[in-house]
């Protein structure tokens, strides 16, 4: 009968164990998703090589690559607002803001791509 | 008893949470970006977890077949040692141009796209598409005059071309005509660097070439790459996300490349039969494995009414199409049903 009562009591201990370790593990995932989701930015390369970086919750113009470029940030957007090359398909591409978004400068070699937290996407056509 | 069923539950669960605790490893992804070809950018991708030198050995293969096509491609200038495109347009109404093998290669299955797509992918078109580049170049902007546009397109059709396989010869009889591949050359030649890829075991990869996606199998995990599919209207935003391996994902949109004039937004997709540019849709998409038939597919398509493109795509194999409405409205073939998530 003793036996069988602690058995019971057994049962119910590993009842809130368990339950406490699930609520940990939750936690745990919670947090290691959060951990991973930094603000957007956009990232600026030339030739292939990253030369700096912005975020894109800060206003501000920013000249690139000793001035072959300009960039405009503004209301959590960034665009090409001036450029030297001689079609300006930069300028024309306008605003970008979503993650994995992109303004290309042929002549140039820049890319400025708009990294963010939402890893959900891995290309935007 | 009760202790042995929580031992069976406990175990599981402990393991649980030691692996949320580590999170898991994740396979860094290397890419790699060329600028040369094709008047675009082109990403290669690793998703594989493969090592710096595997990967940029995989790397310098895409790159040496994309330099060879798009100087084989290229209408505007010419090379050193070869004839290319550029010299066939400029021996328009003169001798046959003896071209690489390659280059007859592409004109073949053009022409057999031109066929299967009613003419709407047609790769004749170069002396009213310069006209069309022309005006989207300018500063400012401008349209081409309807005069214009009418002349230049007496000058097209499959029957200026002589394609001499034999003799890996070209000519274009018309001198006033000249051949644009465009529509279909970059694609084409992305997808003889993913077959070269492929041949060598590689998978897990993506090329990129300007929007034009070429996925070698799956992400090392088995999944697929989330693609998102602009709203024509509001290209900040996305209307849908469609998840895609082992296959190619084409889409032309009026938003891409247009010349603005008067407040209106002129995409460079040009239909044959108005001379002007196409307004159908606000966007097709594409998704077949063979990337040049993808890109061929995506401007023909683009092109056309919806029953007409739908029974075009049908037509084939394994071809699966969105369209996106002027208005947002989205359709798409059966196929897609389970890929894709609207937004």
């Amino acid at each position: 009968m003793k036996g069988v009562k602690s058995d019971r009591n057994t049962a119910i201990r590993d009842i809130v164990l368990i339950l406490a370790i699930a609520l940990v593990g939750l936690c745990l995932l919670f947090f290691n998703g959060r951990k991973t989701t930094p603000g957007s930015s956009v990232v600026v390369e030339v030739d292939g090589k990253t030369v700096a970086s912005y975020p894109l919750d800060t206003d501000g113009v920013f000249v690139l690559n000793g001035g072959t470029n300009t960039l405009e940030i503004k209301d959590g957007k960034a665009r090409i607002s001036d450029a030297d090359c001689p079609n300006m398909q930069c300028v024309r591409q306008g605003w970008i803001s979503r993650g994995g978004q992109s303004i290309v400068c042929l002549p140039n070699k820049l890319i400025v791509t708009v990294t963010s937290s939402d890893r959900s996407v891995d290309y935007i056509l | 008893m009760a202790r042995r069923i929580s031992a069976a539950i406990l175990i599981p669960l402990i393991l649980i949470v030691l692996l949320a605790g580590c999170s898991k490893p994740k396979v860094e992804t290397q890419s790699r970006v060329l600028y040369s070809y094709f008047d675009t950018v082109t990403m290669v991708s690793s998703y594989a977890g493969d090592d710096v030198v595997s990967f940029e050995a995989n790397c310098i293969i895409v790159e040496d077949i994309l330099r060879d096509y798009h100087r084989m491609m290229d209408i505007y200038h010419e090379y050193d040692g070869m004839n290319n495109l550029c010299t066939v347009n400029l021996n328009a109404g003169k001798d046959p141009v003896k071209v690489d093998p390659r280059l007859i290669e592409v004109l073949l299955f053009s022409k057999r796209l031109c066929d299967l797509t009613g003419g709407k992918m047609d790769i004749t078109m170069g002396s009213v598409l310069s006209l069309w580049h022309e005006a989207r170049a300018a500063e400012p902007q401008h349209l081409p005059s309807e005069e214009a546009l009418k002349k230049a397109g007496k000058h097209m059709g499959f029957e200026i071309l002589e394609i001499d396989e034999k003799n890996s010869t070209v000519r274009i009889t018309d001198p006033e005509a000249s051949i644009d591949l465009g529509a279909v050359g970059k694609g084409f030649a992305t997808e003889v660097a993913a077959k070269a890829l492929e041949e060598k075991g590689v998978t897990g990869y993506v090329i990129n070439a300007g929007g034009n996606l070429r996925c070698i199998g799956t992400k090392a995990d088995g999944s697929g790459w989330v693609t998102g599919i602009r709203k024509p209207q509001d290209p900040d935003n996305l209307a849908l996300t469609v998840t895609i391996s082992n296959t190619s994902c084409v889409t032309s949109g009026g938003y891409e490349r247009f010349l603005e004039f008067g407040g209106v937004r002129y995409s460079h997709l040009i239909d044959k039969e108005t001379l002007w540019p196409a307004f159908y849709h606000g966007s097709v998409t594409i998704i077949t494995e063979d990337s040049g038939l993808a890109d061929a597919l995506a401007t023909a398509v683009f092109c056309m009414g919806y029953e007409d493109g739908l029974a075009l795509v049908e037509s084939f194999d394994n071809v699966q199409c969105i369209w996106i409405g002027n208005d947002g409205h989205i359709l798409h073939t059966k196929g897609l049903d389970k890929k894709i998530k609207e937004l």
